[in-house]
């Protein structure tokens, strides 16, 4: 999923540039659902993330005319979204921060152990992958869901090329390794 | 955890580490060539290829989970739009109807969104968040007009609709189904493209108003949804 109108996107920026409300109408459409859920997972909060979404959206509008091309369309517009969502993630006070990791253990999803014992593999697949880091859960999410190659996951969250290979590295070892304290042997690393 | 400060890779985990690229295929050809001879050359490492695509499918489930934002977003976004920027268009250079239809219709024509099989889905997803804040009142929010509909709908009387069009339909189908139903856009496009539509003068009974609503969702091809308006 995921794949990006490249092209299209681009003119829309241009159009948006030029105050064009019914393309930002159509970027809203293309990237709405996919920003919500990237900014989402890094927030865990849904009014926080739609409000973030919002404020995407309204600074892809202010500043649509700075997009120069250098990097996609849509790679440009996550690093919007990222960029204030870890400006608003270092806003918050601990104690924020120690609600929303409560809300977050309290998931409805089986932990590995249950997905494990149902000998429900893709349950516990979902179930590591929810244990991963956030750091490695965003690039999993990058790669995975949003399918942003290396060149783009590297100029959304700011990091090196070589440092986007191996985070996702570490973060699937670390995948096995969760399903392996549950006994689940991936044949990896 | 961090990555900084790791050893350096070995020349195989190099090659493993793009793996997951070489699998959704975000991955440029020399790399695909690099994985591509390693594979030949380590028929066992195959096996990463299906916990990869796990992986991706694990990935694709737990984001599908998260849900989208609440109906209404649209409508709030563009509300924060004008906030900051204005009306989009001064009443004093308010177009005609024709204009208004013209200037919207293109969007649902544009090659480029055909090309890309969404137009469609993209607009009419953004209808229906419009008309989930317009008709069903679930998020209370503020309610998304542009500047050419404020204070029309107030002074009319008689029985009024909400209509979308559909993606497909020219601004010359439209005006002949308003024409051959003496109907009257009075308002719009509010939104994401909802037109008030007013289809008499007079207040119709219920009866007749769910007739005339069947009216024009049987014309498929112009009407892509019709409620009557509250």
């Amino acid at each position: 999923m995921a794949s990006s109108n490249g092209n299209g996107d681009s003119e829309l920026l241009k159009r948006i540039a030029a105050k064009d409300r019914v393309a930002v109408e159509v970027l809203y459409g293309r990237y709405n659902v996919r920003l919500y859920r990237f900014i989402l997972r890094l927030v865990r909060n849904e009014a926080m993330a739609e409000e973030l979404t919002n404020e995407t959206f309204m600074e892809i509008w202010q500043v649509a005319g700075k997009f120069e091309g250098r990097s996609s369309a849509s790679t440009w517009i996550f690093a919007i979204a990222r960029n204030k969502t870890i400006s608003v993630i270092r806003k918050r006070s601990d104690e924020e921060l120690d609600d929303e990791r409560a809300m977050a253990i309290e998931d409805d999803a089986d932990t590995p152990e249950v997905a494990a014992q149902k000998g429900d593999k893709a349950a516990l697949i979902r179930a590591c992958l929810n244990r991963l880091s956030s750091e490695h859960r965003e690039v999993v999410d990058l790669v995975y869901y949003h399918e942003k190659s290396i060149k783009e996951v590297s100029e959304i969250v700011g990091i090196p090329e070589n440092t986007v290979k191996t985070r996702m590295f570490h973060a699937r070892k670390k995948l096995s390794g969760l399903m392996a304290e549950v006994g689940v042997d991936r044949g990896w690393p | 955890m961090t990555d900084d400060g790791l050893k350096t890779p070995s020349p195989s985990e190099e090659i493993e580490m793009l793996i997951p690229w070489y699998v959704t295929g975000r991955i440029d050809d020399a790399d695909r060539e690099r994985v591509e001879r390693y594979l030949e050359d380590h028929p066992e490492v195959r096996d990463q290829l299906a916990l990869v695509r796990e992986e991706i499918a694990g990935s694709g489930a737990l984001a599908e989970e998260l849900g989208a934002p609440r109906a209404g977003a649209l409508g709030r976004l563009l509300a924060d739009i004008e906030a900051a920027d204005g009306p989009a268009i001064a009443r004093a250079q308010a177009p005609s109807l024709t204009e208004r239809l013209t200037a919207w219709l293109p969007v649902f024509n544009s090659p480029a969104l055909q090309m890309a099989g969404i137009a469609a889905a993209v607009l009419i997803v953004a209808q229906a968040v419009v008309i989930g804040a317009l008709v069903g009142g679930r998020d209370g929010g503020a309610q998304y007009e542009t500047a050419s509909d404020g204070g029309e709908t107030i002074a009319q009387p008689g029985t009024r609709l909400l209509v979308a069009f559909s993606p497909t339909a020219t601004a010359k189908a439209i005006t002949a189904l308003l024409s051959e139903k003496d109907a009257t856009i009075v308002s719009g496009p509010k939104g994401s493209g909802l037109f008030e539509v007013r289809i008499s003068d007079k207040q119709l009974s219920e009866a007749e108003i769910e007739r005339a609503i069947s009216d024009l969702k049987a014309r498929s091809d112009i009407v892509a949804f019709a409620a009557k308006a509250q």
